[in-house]
């Protein structure tokens, strides 16, 4: 198995299977241009958000993999739980699996930022944005 | 080494994404969602269900402005998040206000009526069918004051367009032949019309039918005449097939019982239009005669891409699936409970379903208390959908209040579903 090696913004270096990175079309189109053998480097993408997108990824693979035993309800609730986090950690997912073209992650993800703004009233969602910027500054 | 490359926008590629998001900009939006880029942040709101909109504009300027005009509905569009709504007229547009109903929050809205002339009433046997964003309205069979006799009703070659966006009514081109109860279709960028004819709401024998096709081009707001039908056909059911345009079932000639009734000599056979040879090709028999007296209700859904699109069609309470290999019908499902009036039901594919929708109220069936039985003409009343699936093979029930008065059993005026 070819292994590809990814650099997050941090300089951490992340050795993950050829079949894996190429789910990201951005670095598919990094691989046909530069080869292998150089480290791909991901300046936009910090290494906690790098090892969440890589663990979604792995799941998924698996999950597609003939002969796995996961069930519809275990993906949902595998996702359900993985976007489970603060907002500024969704928005940086949001933002990270656009700069590498995940289509299934943005996908997810923004459903979860719709999700959240459908349920609550025009004031909330306004705080909840605006108390989410304060926490980042 | 760090190549740089251009933001990708997702989903949204080639010429028309770029001029959909030049689009954006001219709105002057500084920042939708802080933390988010306006182009992400535009992908989410396009998630949101399009009856939450309304409510979200009042979160701030930005977000009034992002969501005020069709810009999310073509995002959502270029993104695949379209939702389907049926709109359906129950009367004539011009004096009674049009439906919306969405499937998944089970709400209804309704809408401003079309424009009217005012020498023109009664129109009936209408059809309208949805084109991108746009309701289209085409033809239908009414009365004109100007014309002797006066009870005879006369075709109307009109088209009006809707669009919901803006509620806003627009005159199109009026079709080369006026005709009501046709078939019609919609094929990229392109409406196509088949048969039709005049008919009385009622007093259904009289009028005429007749066998024209023609083809309406949405972009230049043209028409242009096909080869015609091989046989004069009116009443007719219209689907497309790929790129095959199928017209199923109709009515031709009349013919009186004993000089005395008339009736309609149903066809059951039909005729399909293949854009590529340009011509119509004859289907055989659908049916063996005598084993129905005419084709029933019938509502497509289409799945795949390419794939062949499932047709229902409803008889006797019966669901009844069209083979296209045997070019028959097969039964296919019972609906849970019988309707009181079939002949004005509609049947209708929205949402991956087939919904049942009845012409008439059964108001005994929901107006239970005797105290409200009084008021129950002037109460809006309650509607019964029979909803079935067709890869679960299961029914559900939705009972809705629709928001306009339904007092007496007129039956449907024409149905679609939109993609918003």
């Amino acid at each position: 198995m070819v292994k590809v090696t990814l650099k997050s913004a941090e300089g951490d270096v992340f050795e993950v299977d050829e079949e894996l990175a190429l789910e990201s079309l951005m670095v598919k189109n990094m691989i046909e241009d530069v080869g292998l053998d150089s480290a791909i480097s991901l300046p936009n993408v910090s290494s906690t958000i790098l090892a969440k997108v890589i663990e979604y990824i792995k799941f998924h693979m698996d999950a597609q993999k003939d002969g796995s035993k996961k069930t519809s309800e275990e993906i949902k609730a595998f996702d359900d739980d993985f976007v489970n986090v603060g907002i500024p950690t969704l928005f940086e997912m949001v933002l990270a699996s656009n700069y590498l073209n995940v289509k299934s992650l943005l996908s997810l993800t923004c459903n979860t930022v719709a999700n959240m703004i459908k349920t609550k009233p025009p004031a909330e969602v306004k705080e909840m944005f605006t108390s989410a910027k304060q926490a980042k500054a | 080494m760090v190549r740089s490359r251009g933001r990708i926008v997702n989903g949204a590629s080639g010429s028309s994404a770029s001029s959909l998001w030049l689009e954006f900009s001219t709105l002057g939006i500084r920042n939708l969602i802080p933390g988010l880029p306006n182009d992400l942040a535009c992908v989410c709101l396009a998630c949101v269900p399009l009856w939450q909109h309304g409510r979200l504009r009042s979160v701030c300027r930005s977000w009034n402005a992002a969501l005020s005009g069709d810009f999310i509905i073509q995002l959502r569009r270029k993104l695949g998040k379209g939702e389907e709504f049926l709109y359906l007229f129950r009367d004539d547009p011009s004096l009674c206000r049009g439906e919306v109903f969405d499937p998944r929050a089970q709400l209804w809205s309704t809408f401003s009526p079309m424009p009217c002339n005012p020498s023109r009433y009664s129109m009936s046997n209408f059809e309208c069918v949805a084109a991108g964003q746009q309701l289209y309205v085409l033809g239908g069979s009414l009365f004109d004051a100007r014309n002797f006799p006066m009870d005879r009703p006369v075709a109307s070659s009109s088209v009006f367009k809707y669009d919901p966006v803006r509620s806003q009514w627009e005159q199109c081109q009026d079709m080369k032949t006026p005709r009501g109860s046709f078939a019609c279709g919609i094929f990229q960028g392109c409406l196509i019309v088949a048969g039709g004819g005049s008919r009385h709401a009622q007093f259904r024998a009289g009028g005429d039918r007749i066998c024209e096709a023609e083809k309406y081009d949405l972009a230049r707001d043209s028409w242009e005449s096909l080869p015609g039908l091989h046989s004069i056909r009116a009443g007719c059911s219209g689907f497309f097939v790929g790129d095959e345009f199928w017209v199923l079932g109709g009515y031709g000639e009349a013919r009186t019982i004993s000089g005395v009734l008339p009736v309609d000599e149903h066809y059951n056979d039909g005729e399909v239009f293949s854009f590529g040879s340009g011509s119509w090709r004859k289907l055989e028999a659908m049916w063996e005669d005598g084993e129905r007296l005419r084709l029933g209700r019938i509502a497509v859904l289409y799945g795949d891409v390419d794939g062949l699109p499932s047709v229902f069609m409803l008889e006797n309470s019966k669901l009844l699936r069209y083979d296209f290999g045997s070019n028959g019908w097969y039964p296919e499902s019972e609906l849970p409970s019988p309707l009181a009036a079939e002949s004005s039901c509609r049947l209708v594919g929205l949402d991956g379903e087939v919904y049942v929708i009845p012409g008439g109220v059964n108001e005994q069936r929901y107006e239970r208390s005797p105290r409200s039985w009084s008021r129950s003409t002037t109460r809006r009343c309650n509607i019964l959908f029979q909803i079935y699936h067709p890869v679960k093979r299961t029914w559900r029930a939705v009972v809705t209040k629709p928001p306009l008065d339904h007092q007496h059993n007129p039956p449907w005026g024409a149905m679609c579903v939109m993609k918003l």
